[in-house]
């Protein structure tokens, strides 16, 4: 990414502009680093390189303009999960479990301090309520889209069963479940089909396509 | 090379270039850099980010500092260069210890002001008492400087009593009468 760091100059050195207000010409090493990451970040996005998406630059697009589509795609990006997590705080119970109510309430630390422009690689909060998608490899927006998203799918499926129904099938899969950073899918599996492995698979495959 | 030296190697040539056409307006006062001067301001300087683990964009502080300080009449041609490599050795670490809560026309105008008035252009009293009073204030809450712009402030927190009255007709009756 060196090679590229001279290209990014004049944007990290706006960035910076803007971050001080145009009262400083220059940052601590910390801050450089942070707008640095930020700008290289917010190009990835625009090049399709994170959540497995598509390229979506062109051979013939500056720079500039990658940075600039690359910001438009966070935003979107952003309002998304916050639509997404506004409609999961209307999905049904949390089953009581601890790691679960957290994680939603860490969530809410996130949308409220997200910083899109600044720091848009960090997602700020630490979910340790697993979820089924992979989120490992990503960061900021792009951990948050598919950790909202998937959580979305996870607790819809659950509720749309009888919830006294759903509850012993927990307690059947794992007895301690409210109290584990386990998933409730998982377990709910497990207690569906105790011992069939490859059945337990193909409904979370279900729910997870759901 | 790293990110960071691709970043203080950006622009050398044309920022060696406007430091040295600031001359156009010191030299009515006496003051000029040479271009190996710009060299050894603009080496200095990155010492000083180095040591300070601080990053500059765009034009750089040299300017402003030059400007700030051209009127000084406590630097002369032969200590120019030095004065101004200590000037900004001194502006990054005080822009450090105020924890960037001080914008750089703020710190400039406050060294400036105390570098003619208190200092009366001596550097370590700059550095070590007027600027360690005010950026400790600062780092604890003090914010009258976001309205004063950094002019007019030192007065606020100086620990040394500029005016002793009694002392001055001691030393007058000593002179006239006795």
């Amino acid at each position: 990414m060196y090679e590229k760091i001279e290209a990014l100059l004049p944007i990290v050195e706006e960035l910076t502009n803007r971050y001080t207000s145009g009262d400083s010409t220059s940052v601590s090493q910390e801050t450089a680093k942070q707008l640095v990451e930020a700008v290289i970040y917010t190009i990835k996005v625009a090049e399709g390189q994170l959540a497995g998406s598509q390229t979506l630059i062109n051979n013939h697009m500056t720079i500039g303009a990658q940075y600039a589509l690359g910001k438009r795609l966070i935003q979107e990006k952003t309002k998304e999960a916050l639509a997404c997590f506004n409609a999961l705080c209307n999905v049904g119970t949390n089953y009581e479990q601890i790691y679960l109510k957290q994680s939603k309430k860490e969530l809410l630390h996130f949308f409220n301090y997200y910083d899109v422009e600044y720091n848009p690689q960090d997602h700020l909060v630490f979910l340790d309520y697993p979820v089924l998608a992979k989120v490992s490899g990503f960061t900021g927006i792009e951990y948050i889209w598919i950790y909202v998203h998937s959580l979305y799918r996870e607790l819809s499926f659950l509720n749309q069963l009888p919830q006294e129904q759903v509850v012993k099938t927990l307690e059947v899969g794992e007895k301690d479940y409210r109290t584990l950073p386990i998933n409730l899918c998982t377990v709910f599996a497990q207690g569906t089909f105790p011992d069939e492995q490859a059945k337990q698979e193909k409904l979370l495959a279900m729910i997870m396509e759901a | 090379m790293d990110a960071y030296q691709i970043m203080l190697n950006a622009g050398k040539e044309k920022e060696q270039k406007s430091i040295v056409s600031c001359n156009d307006i010191t030299a009515q006062f006496g003051l000029v850099l040479s271009a190996e001067d710009a060299i050894a301001l603009q080496e200095s300087r990155n010492e000083s980010l180095r040591t300070h683990q601080r990053v500059e964009f765009g034009a750089g502080i040299l300017e402003k500092l030059i400007y700030a300080f051209a009127d000084s009449q406590y630097i002369n041609q032969s200590d120019y260069l030095d004065t101004l490599i200590a000037l900004q050795e001194v502006f990054y670490l005080f822009k450090n210890e105020s924890m960037d809560l001080l914008s750089d026309d703020e710190l400039i105008s406050f060294m400036e002001e105390q570098f003619e008035g208190v200092c009366y252009g001596d550097m370590e009293y700059l550095s070590g008492t007027c600027l360690e009073i005010f950026v400790a204030a600062v780092r604890a809450g003090y914010d009258g400087y976001l309205e004063s712009g950094g002019k007019g402030e030192y007065g606020k927190f100086d620990e040394v009593k500029r005016w002793d009255k009694d002392l001055y007709f001691q030393v007058l009756k000593e002179l006239c009468w006795e």
